[in-house]
């Protein structure tokens, strides 16, 4: 293993994050503690960011021996990450106010759980994948509990931390066994090399299953799918909302990335004996993730088992990842959905933080709601857009996210699984399509006719949603042409491996 | 240009978002001229672009280009493409022509409307989606600007909804034009599921290609037939298009008359290379144009409001175009769309000028009745000179007095009618077209000539219109005059430039018709002069009945109390329909609702929507909140999973 | 399979000499029992008086593990230290850039006033 020094350009970006958190943090405890230049230097860093993911893609392969990827499909993630992290510390910026919180710290944890949520996305090698899952964990528990005067977010501190916990020690016992049915192989690439080899005679060993299953584990438990998925709504409950926003969007991207890869580039040999079980774990996603959301009235709940179920469908994705042919188009469904379920969950949350700030006691009932559309025209247009969106109905961004993601699953063969897809989206309905019931059709009370005040940080957020997810609903053409052409050259960096 | 033909279809729509954004900021006035700016400048690129096209031969006239993917599914690509040949060419022409002519003239007829700015906004985004509908180059585009105009003219006939009458007419007109839009779509998917594509250019392409049963042809045609019309106001589907002139009066001009109800006109026309290949489809457009004509024309002849005529002229003129598409001369089809454009936007417009005058002239004299009923006019000439020449031009034109361009391109569709072999259909519009010239200087007489049946109070107050709206009649009346000397006919010397222009495009289409052999000049001079005699006798007998013996028409009615009744009320078509289909529909309806909606629907749909409820209620508590509980089921699940994926092999 | 045999064996000899041992002494050990006896067993201390869930201040672990992160540090760079040579200046750099990062930490929990016992 050499080292060649311009294998760092392919982790500028990661690099970046990482230089610009340590910079925020000291500019706190040496400079200022002002929150406008901490903000304005995280917000300019992210941009920065943003250019230099685009300007580094693919400038070489085999970066650090196949241990990440430096293809446009990462350049992508990238730059959709580094978006994610912007949204949500625009969206802080005027939640913090007031609360008597250390900007700079709260910046920094989101700046290194992005640093993690990169690695992860760009991994190959399953060391790799696991520096970036705990990378990013360990920020995100500190983040889930920051608001340390609130014994809800302390709660959910520890359970994420806990469960989380609990989840890695699987994931590592699963890397260790796969490690070791395969002839001490790490390299996504290598694994499906090592993995052809098996077969006849030389029968796969039951520790490899056992494996793979145990990795599945581990990331469906950062996918939050079911029955993994015990922790998220109590932690996207206590989370502070724009954590919560940050939460159900990076980090579960991230990890359904790298698990797009390792299933779908790594283990697609194996697809006979994960495609069925990772099949009904995603059916059961889709299905008790909608239908528990159903009876929510809080509405950080509500979208916490929405996101949930859209875990089930992005799972839907991964599963036609195992199909010979199909999983150029997979990921590209997957990479088309990840920016429309970014778009519009930012977007709701947005909303979901304006209309909680007017209450008195800032609850996030969805009472809330009742003929918000009488005082705030706008405000409620683009809360219907997103439930709308969120639902999957055209012409938004949602209903290409879906159909791209459906039909590759078609393509793959799991028709029944795609029947049930479609069938959980229309309950999903029942719930979405009630907070638009309740903006429109009801009667306005003394509450929900208070002003929401929304500041131009949140104006922006909601105006960019917006305009993307009809942008994106209208002409999903562009977007798809990038989404197709980079996922047809998702590099599988060939190591030369001599088999024993 | 070529390369910024997206710009005229945008430049419309930025207007509408400025006006829609911040049209109540900017005020009624700068609303105004920003629209009518930005259709200016749409204009003018859509001149450029003309004007490149004419810089090609003659057989390569056609600019495609495509932007970007718009759609892509599996095997459905679609791309978002703009196509400009010779007849989107003329189309955008028209388009952008006449709604920059109304759009000023709309400046002085909306003044002190406290909706003026939405006004502007709702025009601009309606040109948008014609521009969108003519220029794009598949169907699906079409389609949307299709859908597009149909919005907005719902959306600008119920402007006033405050009055409920005019909501509702907005509402019927929608619901009319939903039936015939099912048509488009299942014509749209009938040609995918032919020819696998949607674009204009390879459904031309697959047409030539075709092999096998005409049927799915002939069932393709007829749908898209369908939806035409609906869109263009013909048999059966006519009904919508008399209330829609509940919208302010421009908007009649422009979308009622000049512009959208030619959509179905252009869209027979975009597909003749399919249309042709099913001699029943065109057979039967053919037979429904005519009667059209003559059914509305029989219509107009009693009509009081001074729109109603209008509309129902309307209604009969598209007739001609669909009889002139209906027989195989596209190109004439086309030239009487362009004409009819201008001297019916002219003549909606003076009868704007008209209402508007009597209008203020009764808001003076404290007077609350009907500003449009003829009955109550006469002798505008003197007070409102411009308005009365332009619409006397206006008049002459649609009669079909020689010289003007509604004889050229009316002529056109008669002679072809004969030339290629319905002399039934010929007489038919011959007859039509003697009605025309007898109810429009009914109208022109009543209106404009004799002494002024209203109050004397009121008659001090009618005075001619602002310049603004003055000067759109003049120029149109212009148009009016010249606009068909590029069609003149051999036969009298001319050199049917504008068919030939056209030609291009209806290639594929005239070469499966096969050369008609050529009936002699005489032939055509006949027909010509017949339809000559009949429109100077439509206006004399006009002029005897209306203007030198005014009781005639009264004792007539008289005489045949039931024939005029049925006119009247125009052959109780709305009462019929009520009858037969809505009051049908609504028994049915609540005859459903009653046994199978409430029992059954009611029940499935209720009783799923409680059970998840109630499923959700009790999943919900495995939520308990402990984290050894959570544990403990993520421990199920792993051993679920492996367990599994061990005992699999 | 079979590799792992003695690896077994040696496992069950372990837990049955466990179970040996306790099992002899429970049978053949002499019983003689007072309160005293029975009492917790608090490194020669009497049991804590009242309620045993005392609560101590949270800065008593901060500073536990802070003491742990930067023992480990120590511990990472004896390796390198052994290995500098061959390391050459790749591995200075690559060490320069961990206690730098160990550094800002440290700048860190000073300014935020951490060690500092209120």
């Amino acid at each position: 293993m050499t080292f060649n020094p311009t294998d760092l350009l392919a982790i500028a970006p990661e690099i970046a994050v990482l230089s610009l958190a340590i910079l925020v943090i000291m500019i706190e405890v040496l400079i200022s503690r002002s929150e406008e230049v901490l903000q304005g230097i995280t917000a300019i860093g992210l941009l920065a960011v943003m250019a230099v993911s685009i300007f580094v893609r693919s400038t070489s392969a085999n970066v650090f021996s196949g241990m990440v990827a430096n293809d446009d499909f990462t350049m992508y993630l990238k730059v959709l990450l580094t978006g994610i992290a912007l949204l949500a510390i625009l969206m802080s910026k005027d939640y913090l106010k007031g609360k008597n919180f250390r900007v700079g710290e709260y910046y920094t944890l989101i700046l290194l759980a992005t640093v993690g949520m990169m690695i992860l996305a760009s991994s190959t090698d399953l060391v790799t994948m696991f520096l970036g899952i705990e990378t990013m964990s360990i920020a995100l528990y500190a983040l889930a509990g920051f608001r340390s005067e609130c014994s809800k977010s302390n709660e959910a501190a520890m359970k994420y931390f806990l469960l989380g916990a609990f989840s890695t020690g699987f994931l590592l016992y699963g890397i260790a066994l796969l490690y070791g049915a395969t002839g001490g192989k790490t390299n996504f690439a290598d694994i499906g090399i090592a993995i052809t080899a098996f077969g006849g005679d030389n029968p796969a060993p039951a520790y490899l299953y056992a494996g793979i299953g145990l990795i599945m584990v581990g990331l469906l438990f950062k996918v939050a799918a079911v029955p993994f998925h015990f922790w998220s709504p109590d932690v996207y409950q206590g989370a502070p909302t724009p954590v919560t926003a940050f939460m159900s969007a990076g980090p579960k991207a991230a990890a359904i990335i790298v698990f797009l890869r390792l299933f779908g580039w790594a283990l697609p040999d194996m697809s006979i004996a994960w495609q069925p079980i990772l099949g009904v774990v995603a059916a059961v996603t889709m299905v008790t993730g909608n239908i528990i959301a159903l009876s929510q009235q809080n509405i950080k709940r509500m979208l916490a088992y929405s996101s949930i179920s859209h875990a089930g469908y992005l799972l839907l994705a991964v599963i036609a990842a195992g199909t010979a042919g199909i999983r150029s188009d997979a990921a590209a469904g997957m990479l088309f959905y990840l920016v429309a379920y970014y778009l519009m969950n930012m977007g709701a949350f947005t909303v979901a933080i304006l209309v909680s700030r007017a209450r008195l006691d800032g609850d996030y009932q969805i009472n809330n709601y009742q003929g918000l559309a009488a005082n705030h025209p706008w405000i409620a247009g683009a809360m219907a857009l997103f439930m709308i969106s969120l639902t999957g109905i055209p012409p938004t961004a949602g209903f290409f996210g879906k159909l791209y993601v459906f039909s590759a699953a078609v393509k793959a063969g799991f028709i029944p699984l795609v029947v049930i897809g479609v069938l959980a989206s229309a309950i999903s309905a029942f719930y979405y399509l009630r907070i638009v019931v309740y903006m429109y059709m009801r009667p306005e009370t003394a509450e929900s006719s208070k002003d929401l005040k929304p500041t131009p940080a949140w104006k922006t957020i909601m105006i960019v949603c917006s305009i993307l997810i009809i942008y994106l609903g209208v002409m999903p053409g562009m977007m798809m042409k990038l989404a197709d052409s980079s996922s047809q050259k998702i590099s599988s960096p060939n190591r030369v491996v001599t088999l024993k | 240009m070529s390369n910024y033909l997206y710009l005229i279809p945008i430049m419309p729509f930025i207007g509408f978002l400025i006006n829609g954004i911040w049209g109540k900021k900017l005020g009624e006035k700068a609303a105004g001229y920003i629209a009518s700016a930005m259709i200016g400048i749409a204009f003018v690129m859509s001149v450029t672009a003309f004007f490149e096209l004419l810089g090609h031969d003659p057989h390569h006239r056609v600019i495609e280009k495509e932007f970007f993917s718009w759609i892509a599914v599996g095997d459905l690509s679609i791309p978002f493409g703009i196509l400009l040949d010779p007849l989107s060419a003329v189309m955008i022409l028209v388009v952008t022509g006449v709604s920059f002519l109304i759009h000023i003239y709309s400046i002085g007829y909306i003044h002190g409307d406290p909706g003026a700015t939405r006004y502007f906004a709702y025009l601009n985004l309606f040109v948008f989606f014609m521009l969108l509908l003519v220029l794009g180059n598949s169907y699906p585009i079409m389609f949307i600007g299709w859908e597009g105009v149909g919005l907005c003219s719902y959306l600008l006939i119920g402007f006033w909804f405050t009055d409920q009458a005019k909501a509702t007419a907005g509402k019927k007109a929608f619901v009319v034009n939903r039936i015939g839009d099912f048509g488009f779509l299942i014509g749209m998917f009938l040609i995918y599921s032919t020819f696998g594509t949607l674009t204009f250019s390879g459904a031309m392409h697959g047409a030539e290609l075709f092999v096998g049963s005409t049927a799915i042809i002939f069932w393709m045609t007829l749908s898209m037939f369908l939806g035409a019309t609906g869109k263009s106001a013909q048999l059966p589907l006519y009904v919508w298009l008399p209330d829609a002139m509940a919208g302010p009066t421009p908007v009649s001009a422009l979308i009622h008359a000049a512009t959208m109800v030619t959509a179905g006109v252009y869209m027979v026309a975009r597909n003749s290379f399919l249309f042709i290949m099913s001699p029943g489809t065109m057979e039967i457009i053919a037979w429904v144009g005519v009667l059209t004509a003559i059914f509305a024309a029989t219509i107009a002849l009693v009509q009081n409001d001074i729109k109603k005529v209008l509309a129902y002229s309307t209604v009969s003129q598209l007739g001609y175009m669909f009889v002139g598409v209906g027989v195989g001369a596209f190109a004439a089809g086309v030239s009487h769309l362009v004409t009819h454009a201008f001297f019916k936007a002219l003549l909606f417009l003076g009868s704007g000028s008209v209402i508007h005058a009597v209008h203020h002239a009764h808001a003076h004299a404290g007077f609350k009745g009907d500003p449009q009923d003829i009955r109550f006019m006469g002798g505008l000439r003197s007070k409102m000179p411009t308005t009365f020449w332009t619409f006397f031009v206006g008049c002459i034109a649609i009669a079909g007095v020689p010289g003007l361009s509604g004889f050229f391109s009316k002529d056109e569709i008669i002679w072809m009618t004969f030339a290629n072999g319905h002399p039934a259909i010929g007489v038919i519009a011959l007859i039509a077209a003697f009605l025309t010239a007898f109810y429009m200087f009914r109208l022109l007489f009543l209106t404009f000539y004799g002494s002024w049946r209203g109050r004397k109070d009121q008659e001090d107050h009618l005075k001619d219109s602002p310049k603004v709206m003055t000067l759109p009649l003049t120029v149109l009346a212009v148009l009016s005059i010249i606009g068909g000397w590029i069609m003149i006919p051999y036969a009298l010397g001319g050199g049917m430039q504008f068919e030939h222009f056209l030609e291009p495009v209806f290639e594929f289409a005239n070469n499966f018709a096969g050369e008609k052999g050529h009936p002699s000049h005489m032939a055509e001079y006949s027909v010509m002069a017949i339809s000559i005699i009949l429109a100077i006798s439509g206006i004399l007998l006009a002029r005897a009945w209306y203007l030198k013996n005014p009781d005639i028409p009264a004792r007539l009615a008289n005489r045949s109390k039931l024939a005029h009744k049925v006119l009247f009320n125009k052959y109780y078509v709305d009462e019929i329909y009520n009858f037969a289909f809505i009051q049908t529909f609504l028994g049915l309806g609540e005859a459903l609702w009653k046994s199978f909606d409430v029992l059954i629907v009611d029940g499935i749909v209720n009783g799923v929507a409680k059970l998840l409820g109630w499923i959700s209620s009790v999943v919900r508590k495995i939520q308990t909140g402990l984290v050894s509980n959570y544990a403990l089921m993520m421990a199920i699940g792993i051993v679920a999973v492996v367990g599994y994926m061990v005992w699999k092999i | 399979m079979i590799d792992y045999f003695p690896v077994l064996l040696l496992m069950v000899i372990v837990a049955f000499m466990a179970a040996a041992l306790l099992a002899i002494t429970t049978f053949i050990g002499p019983k003689r029992t007072n309160p005293d006896k029975e009492l917790p067993f608090e490194t020669g201390n009497l049991p804590t008086p009242g309620n045993a869930r005392a609560q101590f201040s949270v800065h008593y672990y901060l500073v536990a593990i802070l003491f742990v992160v930067f023992d480990v540090e120590v511990a990472f760079l004896y390796p390198w230290a052994v290995q500098f040579k061959q390391l050459g200046l790749f591995g200075l750099i690559e060490m320069l850039v961990f206690l730098f990062i160990l550094f800002i930490g440290w700048l860190f929990i000073i300014r935020r006033g951490v060690l500092e016992w209120k």
